[in-house]
């Protein structure tokens, strides 16, 4: 089981917006996951419980300590190719 | 007899389900589930997780009114005047709590299905309308059609009984027609923006944005581009909600403890220093707001998610309006500029209030300051770059602090408010439009919802060549 977290500023529109979009493309490449949203101040601090964290491209420097989880920075979060094409690079596919 | 029960039951299901607003928008979340063809536990997931995280907003709200309304009390008392934090969850906190202290809190679920109806049945009409685009920021709507509700509540009516019928539907069509114009106006310089990602901004500031736009051009040059530019490292402090709501408001609220006086505060002497105490207090804001955003993270992830699945469904190849945040990757640096500069305008603002010697005292708050005056900076800077992502955030500093201390005259009086919304365009549009209600009455919103909708068949003789292909093709090669 693959565990995503989707973060932005407040944790409220565009997460759930990249939220959204994962989940699609996810199952498109059938992959089981679990996915959660997040603001980027809750995620630093769990963001280690996840095997990735997207987030809107400024913020990919925040997260400076996660260890083994993978950060992945979109530039534009309804694009379902990027998030296709990042992942897919993430996972090693 | 039998007749007399229905009825009497019914009135109760009306009183007792439908009047309770986490009931209510529970059962949106549960149809809605329901008509997208998802399973009945998945649907009961949803009921439940929209009316917990509705009751865990509610929490969050009762104390955000209750850490501030002593501290107020205290400045009044004093000195006279009141003050007031301008961010849309003060904001929200204000309407959720005038509204509930009139039994009416439930009639804000009312408002935002009449609008998202109306926006849906305006899209569908697009040969004739020109509206290309659907509003999907569940967060938004929600507290949009809350503040607009208490305003105009507050303005036209302001009994203390429940809102009338009149108002609800009013308020309904006038704040649908809002997202649909706005978002639509704007969908030319986002698709500039994003070097044509296929979207729309549907947020809080479309007005604003699509002026920044308009006016960047005048004042910079576009190829001096902000993301040129060093920004000093300590500013990415800024980047996480909690803290900078915590240095916020213990600088702008603790301020005015100080000013008060410790003399006024009742806190333990054994247990606190001052500063220790002061600290306590406005960390609490943060608390409360981070109460807030888990509440409403819950039950609007549910509400956008049976909202979204319930539009696709019906229109196909209309625009989604998304939050705006979702343009800040591709200026990265552009929201801190704005964030400063914004800063310095309403620290400005705020200090000629101070001069003049205003009844009403702003508090600045974090969300106009980054996610408000940031968009507005992404706009600028993409038509005319440096320049105007600094020019253009300053003095929307200026106009979001006296444009919320102007519709607060007409606002306060009610032990509830502690905030006004301070986005651009609530500081502008709906500050306007409050003030004029309040002196002409119901024939101002109404008249609004007329002219606004004359606005996209404007822009469609502008380009009408190309008004609806440009768009859908884009979206289609995205999607593909």
């Amino acid at each position: 089981m693959l565990k995503v977290l989707a973060a932005c500023g407040n944790g409220m529109g565009s997460s759930l917006i990249i939220k959204m979009k994962i989940e699609k493309v996810l199952k498109d490449m059938n992959i089981q996951f679990s996915i959660h949203h997040a603001s980027v101040g809750q995620a630093k601090s769990e963001g280690r419980k996840f095997d990735l964290v997207l987030v809107s491209m400024p913020f990919v420097k925040e997260f400076t300590n996660l260890g083994d989880t993978k950060v992945i920075g979109l530039v534009n979060l309804l694009s379902e190719d990027e998030i296709r094409e990042k992942v897919s690079e993430a996972l090693a596919l | 007899m039998l007749g007399n029960e229905i009825v009497l039951f019914f009135q109760e299901f009306v009183n007792k389900f439908l009047g309770q607003a986490p009931l209510l928008l529970g059962t949106v979340v549960f149809i809605g589930y329901l008509l997208l063809g998802k399973k009945g536990y998945e649907a009961l997931t949803g009921f439940i997780k929209a009316y917990v995280g509705f009751k865990i907003l509610q929490v969050g709200t009762g104390g955000l009114v209750r850490t501030f309304a002593p501290i107020i009390n205290a400045l009044t008392t004093k000195f006279g005047i009141e003050a007031f934090v301008i961010d849309p969850y003060f904001g929200q906190t204000s309407a959720q709590e005038v509204l509930d202290s009139v039994d009416s809190l439930q009639y804000v679920g009312y408002v935002m299905l009449i609008a998202f109806a109306w926006n849906i049945l305006l899209v569908a009409l697009r040969k004739h309308t020109k509206i290309r685009t659907l509003f999907i920021t569940g967060h938004i709507m929600y507290q949009q059609s809350a503040v607009l509700l208490w305003a105009m509540y507050w303005v036209l009516e302001g009994t203390g009984l429940a809102v009338t019928t009149q108002t609800v539907v009013v308020s309904g069509f006038l704040i649908g027609t809002y997202w649909s114009v706005m978002s639509n106006l704007i969908i030319e310089a986002t698709q500039e923006v994003t070097e044509g990602a296929g979207f729309t901004v549907g947020h809080q500031q479309m007005f604003g944005a699509w002026a920044a736009y308009k006016l960047g051009k005048l004042v910079g040059n576009k190829d001096k581009d902000v993301d040129n530019v060093q920004l000093p490292g300590w500013l990415s402090i800024f980047n996480d909600n909690i803290v900078s709501n915590t240095i916020l408001m213990t600088t702008f609220v603790g301020t005015i403890m100080i000013i008060i006086g410790k003399d006024v505060f009742e806190y333990s002497n054994s247990k606190y220093w001052f500063g220790t105490y002061i600290f306590e207090t406005t960390a609490y804001f943060a608390v409360y707001i981070t109460i807030i955003l888990t509440g409403v993270r819950m039950f609007v992830a549910e509400l956008t998610e049976s909202f979204q699945g319930i539009s696709q469904k019906l229109l196909k190849g209309s625009i989604p309006a998304v939050d705006c945040a979702v343009i800040f990757g591709y200026a990265p640096n552009a929201p801190t500029y704005g964030f400063i500069f914004g800063f310095f305008g309403q620290m400005l603002a705020i200090g000629i209030l101070i001069l003049l010697k205003s009844p009403i005292l702003i508090i600045a708050g974090f969300i106009c300051l980054f996610f408000d005056n940031g968009t507005l900076a992404v706009f600028a800077n993409k038509a005319g770059g440096r320049r105007a992502a600094a020019i253009i955030p300053f003095v929307s500093g200026l106009i979001q602090v006296f444009g919320s201390a102007l519709v607060l005259t007409v606002l306060r009086g009610n032990p509830n408010v502690i905030g006004w919304m301070g986005m651009f365009d609530w500081a502008t549009l709906w500050a306007g439009t409050t003030l004029l209600s309040k002196a002409f009455g119901v024939i101002v919103p109404i008249g609004l919802i007329v002219l606004m909708l004359v606005i996209p068949q404007l822009q469609y003789r502008r380009h009408s060549k190309n008004y609806f292909t440009t768009m859908r093709e884009e979206v289609a090669q995205k999607s593909s």
